[in-house]
């Protein structure tokens, strides 16, 4: 079943745009419509984006900082490091978000801890977290290596370690499990970065303290 | 029931027939590409684009939560095959042509999704928390975000449909169907990256059924989400922008832009409207349903224009005999004197049932006519033959 032609006024019967409506081949009155929607395109991903470049966070973590990571879940953060994400237990939000996860970044180290639903022991947790990580990499020098570290917060809760290396530098990924929740912890940095930002974030690691779902 | 005498149709009917068809736009054909056309390329170049983005986040996470993928995908494929039933049923006058409705479509999933919304909202989703703190980001920063950038990028495909389809796409009627079809392209991509987000950030621990509790909570939602949205929004374009066949009216056209964003930020910020309580939810559904509410009023008030089409394509074939005057008031009237015609002709339910069929196949006697731009083709021939026949099961009643 076929319908009608485009109409003759449309384009010639040589099916050309008629002379007069005619630019750079283009029928111009076409061009506002794909103007405006470029118009659209460009605002959206190339200003936008632009615009968010060359914005910056200009959070700096104080000394007593505390991050809400998850319901009950809680870090205390070393002081200097720059806030891309995360919620401080003293900022009050009306949606009563319970926190999720944070981003510190610190020079060219970032710390981040993503936490997910998760029931379960925290090994099979990790293996998961450096499946996940590593299909997730787009640098194919990316590997998991060494031995896994067990480690424990300063409350005594049970974590598990393991470090992996990349083109850029080496990080570590680690794994905690709190009630029916799972944090992935992922660190890294250049190889050259100083031995006080790792220490500062075994601190932030130990700090997490669990207090329980609220009731 | 008996038809008046065949005689060939008035010139001025038949001439009103054609004029009907011109300024409707029904029944014209639909083909994309149309390289004079400066709408064609940018939908190429935002489509390409948006592909791109699509295969590199379909290779990014196959690998790692395949059976989330499969599942989320498998489940909206049911999912939006209701959907699209539903909204092909919902066109009663006249069908958009398919090649349109799918151009719309894939704007929606692909390009208004991956081209430009999902890069556009990581970065506005950066910007609120950088500019206003991180507890204004947690807040309000989906209900500032999603309203503007993907209302805007799926409107952005039905001005591309405008400048691709000028005589085709002209009544709010076709901004609301279209629309329609624009944001379920868009819904239902979103729910299979939903299924697959909420997988991975479940560390990819059994996937599957983590997918499809997502892809169940936003089946159920739904109903207020981008199709809604977008068909309203669509159809505040087509009031704003005016076409031949309907004066610009930029109150009623603003109103129901507004209401569209306005609803998709209630929604996306309800949990922030209603301080984190019970209200969060009501707030959104109050205000979706309010939009629903307006979908269906924009719908009643257009649809008489819609009617007076059919009128004008219908005409002739009452004077030709091929159906009644009063078969011809029936099918252009709303559904339920529709069927309160059906049901009063003649006696018993064969009779009722005859004459509802006739009505649907004087209702595809219309479409032959709009497709064959009102020429008698054997198409038309053969609808009207089946009118007749349908009609013996009248007689026979």
């Amino acid at each position: 079943m076929s319908g009608t032609p485009i109409p003759s006024d449309e384009l010639t019967a040589t099916g050309r745009v008629p002379a007069e409506h005619r630019v750079f081949g283009l029928d111009r009155r076409t061009l506002l419509p794909g103007l405006v929607v470029t118009g659209v395109f460009l605002v959206w991903v190339v200003l936008i984006p632009a615009i968010n470049s060359a914005l910056s966070y200009d959070q700096t973590t104080k000394a007593g900082d505390v991050f809400l990571l998850a319901p009950g879940v809680e870090m205390q953060a070393q002081q200097g490091w720059g806030v891309e994400k995360g919620l401080l237990a003293s900022e009050t939000t009306r949606s009563k978000s319970e926190g999720d996860g944070v981003l510190l970044v610190n020079g060219g180290v970032s710390f981040e801890i993503t936490p997910g639903p998760y029931e379960g022991d925290v090994r099979p947790l990790l293996d998961s977290i450096d499946k996940v990580t590593a299909a997730a990499q787009s640098d194919e020098a990316f590997t998991v290596g060494g031995d896994v570290q067990s480690f424990e917060t300063t409350e005594g809760h049970p974590g598990l370690l393991q470090t992996y290396t990349t083109k850029e530098g080496e990080g570590v990924i680690g794994a905690l499990v709190y009630g029916e929740t799972g944090l992935q912890i992922t660190a890294a940095g250049p190889s050259t970065e100083p031995e006080s930002k790792l220490e500062e974030i075994a601190q932030m690691i130990a700090s997490i303290s669990y207090e329980g779902p609220a009731e | 029931m008996t038809t008046t005498p065949q005689s060939a149709p008035r010139p001025d009917a038949l001439d009103r027939r054609r004029r009907v068809l011109e300024l409707s736009g029904w029944g014209q054909e639909f083909r994309l590409w149309q390289p004079h056309n400066l709408c064609f390329w940018v939908y190429a170049a935002v489509m390409a684009i948006g592909i791109v983005n699509l295969i590199n986040y379909v290779n990014d996470r196959a690998t790692v939560v395949g059976g989330a993928f499969a599942a989320g995908l498998a489940a909206t494929i049911v999912y939006g095959l209701l959907f699209v039933a539903f909204l092909r049923f919902s066109e009663h006058y006249e069908r958009q042509p398919r090649k349109l409705v799918l151009t719309a479509f894939l704007w929606g999933g692909v390009a208004a999704t991956f081209g430009m919304a999902i890069v556009a909202n990581s970065a506005m989703l950066e910007i609120y928390p950088k500019l206003f703190g991180q507890a204004f980001g947690t807040d309000w920063g989906a209900a500032l975000t999603a309203p503007f950038t993907e209302e805007t990028t799926k409107a952005a495909g039905f001005i591309l449909l405008l400048g691709l389809a000028p005589r085709v796409v002209r009544t709010p009627y076709d901004g609301i169907f279209l629309g329609a079809f624009i944001g379920l392209g868009f819904q239902l991509f979103e729910d299979v990256t939903y299924s697959v987000a909420t997988a991975t950030a479940a560390f990819g621990v059994d996937e599957s059924h983590i997918a499809l509790q997502t892809f169940a909570l936003r089946a159920v939602t739904g109903v207020f989400s981008h199709t809604l949205f977008t068909a309203l929004f669509c159809c505040g374009l087509i009031f704003v922008i005016g076409t031949p066949a309907q004066p610009r009216r930029l109150g009623v056209g603003i109103g129901l832009i507004a209401l569209s964003m306005l609803t998709h930020g209630v929604w996306d910020g309800s949990a922030a409207i209603g301080d984190g309580g019970a209200t969060a939810l009501l707030a959104g559904l109050v205000l979706g349903l309010i939009a629903l509410a307006a979908l269906f009023v924009a719908l009643r008030r257009t649809a008489p224009k819609e009617r007076e089409f059919l009128r004008g394509v219908m005409q002739p074939e009452v004077e030709n005999g091929t159906i009644t005057a009063a078969e011809l008031d029936a099918l252009c009237s709303p559904g339920r004197r529709r069927r309160k015609f059906a049901r009063h002709s003649g006696t018993g339910h064969r009779a009722h049932c005859a004459e509802k069929h006739v009505l649907r196949a004087s209702l595809d006697l219309a479409h032959e006519l709009a497709e064959s731009g009102g020429r008698d083709t054997a198409g038309v021939e053969h609808e009207r033959a089946e009118i007749a026949r349908l009609r013996g099961g009248i007689a026979a009643a």
